[in-house]
């Protein structure tokens, strides 16, 4: 692992574009006919996607807080699950590799987990004050202590965060990659074809979880921050 | 440069394009989603409170229909009580009417029967008269004169009027 202030990679920045854009493309599926009378088809399933989040939003977040935070939550659950579904399409990728997801590249889970820190901090200052917020970090639980014990706690939840979905998802992708690295012969395909299509279904519900969890955390850390009473 | 590589670039690179597919979806996708959805909620909810407006509206139409209809049923009873009165009254008016002709008929007929009786006797008593004088006048008509005749014959007539 480096880290690099000019250094930029173009593979996860082009993947994350395509994710990206489908992601809008289905939403905007949803929304094109978008009616107040009987909703049908990707409209349903959009609606019923803003009504998880803001169900399971709801449950957490402070009142003020939970609209605008459900649909942060779905557009990062969104973006995330279609990035870490699109290293497990058989695309090839210019460098004769196959396509990787823009996730198995530390740098975006990373950048994301980063901007959320420093979201779940804003919302820390908006919703307690930020007498409140510089309280929560210094006083709590105990005084001036308190502070490494929270510097600890807040600064691990970031790379935590970015580490865990980094590493399922490239962890995935090179298991997968070795499936097909099996022996040759009937016996080597008949395995690949097994472990390979099992792996692959199993990525595939990883995936979705990692995005889940990723953005159930986000949700929670922000919430617990935003809670007048933390 | 490898997977593992934090470029800073990248980073930030990352968390533009979240926030652009953040501020697309917010602008074209979940606005118009959630305006329709508000506006099912507000409809159904309209229709909620309209079904229970119709409902009790129904219910007072019922009402009046109800009362409408006893008052019917009252009236119709009322009107049959007069017409039974009436048309009592007007049988007794007529039976009464009928018995009053009836007696006054017979009354009338009465009269003419004992007024023909009485003509009819006097009629008898003139013939008698004639006949009685008829008779003795033969009788004794050699042995009386002019004089006695007449006056046997004012007798006969003075008893004879003292018959009836």
């Amino acid at each position: 692992m480096n880290f690099s202030l000019t250094g930029f990679q173009w593979p996860p920045f082009w993947t994350g574009l395509i994710s990206i854009a489908l992601v809008l493309l289905f939403g905007l599926a949803a929304a094109r006919r978008a009616t107040a009378g009987v909703p049908t088809g990707s409209q349903n399933l959009m609606e019923t996607a803003i009504e998880t989040f803001q169900d399971l939003v709801g449950q957490m977040a402070p009142d003020a807080l939970a609209p605008n935070l459900s649909l942060l939550a779905l557009t990062l659950f969104l973006m995330l699950v279609v990035a870490n579904i699109l290293g497990l399409l058989p695309l090839p990728w210019f460098n004769g590799d196959w396509i990787h997801s823009p996730t198995a590249f530390l740098s975006i889970p990373a950048g994301l987990a980063a901007w959320m820190f420093l979201l779940i901090q804003w919302a820390g200052i908006k919703y307690k004050g930020f007498g409140g917020w510089v309280y929560g970090w210094v006083w709590k639980p105990f005084p001036v202590v308190g502070l490494i014990i929270n510097a600890l706690e807040q600064l691990v939840m970031p790379v935590s965060l970015a580490f865990r979905l980094f590493g399922n998802i490239l962890a995935g992708e090179l298991v997968l990659r070795m499936t097909t690295h099996l022996p040759h012969g009937i016996g080597g395909v008949l395995t690949t074809f097994g472990i390979g299509t099992l792996w692959l279904v199993f990525s595939f519900v990883i995936s979705m979880i990692q995005a889940l969890i990723f953005t159930i955390l986000t949700v929670a850390y922000m919430s617990i921050q935003a809670n007048k009473d933390h | 440069m490898s997977s593992t590589s934090l470029t800073a670039p990248n980073l930030i690179a990352a968390v533009l394009q979240f926030l652009l597919l953040l501020f697309l979806l917010r602008a074209f996708v979940y606005k118009p989603i959630l305006a329709a959805m508000q506006k099912r909620r507000d409809t159904i909810a309209k229709q909620i409170n309209d079904a229970d407006g119709l409902k009790s509206e129904a219910e007072k139409l019922r009402q009046e229909a109800q009362s409408l209809v006893n008052q019917a049923r009252d009236e119709a009873k009322q009107i049959l009580a007069n017409a039974r009165q009436e048309s009592d009254e007007q049988a007794k008016k007529i039976v009464e009417q009928a018995q009053r002709e009836a007696s006054y008929r017979q009354k009338a007929a009465i009269e003419e029967i004992e007024h023909e009786r009485d003509k009819a006797l006097a009629s008898i008593r003139g013939q008698v008269a004639d006949l009685v004088v008829l008779a003795t006048s033969k009788l004794i008509e050699r042995n009386l004169n002019a004089d006695d005749q007449n006056r046997y014959l004012d007798e006969i007539l003075k008893d004879a009027g003292q018959l009836q």
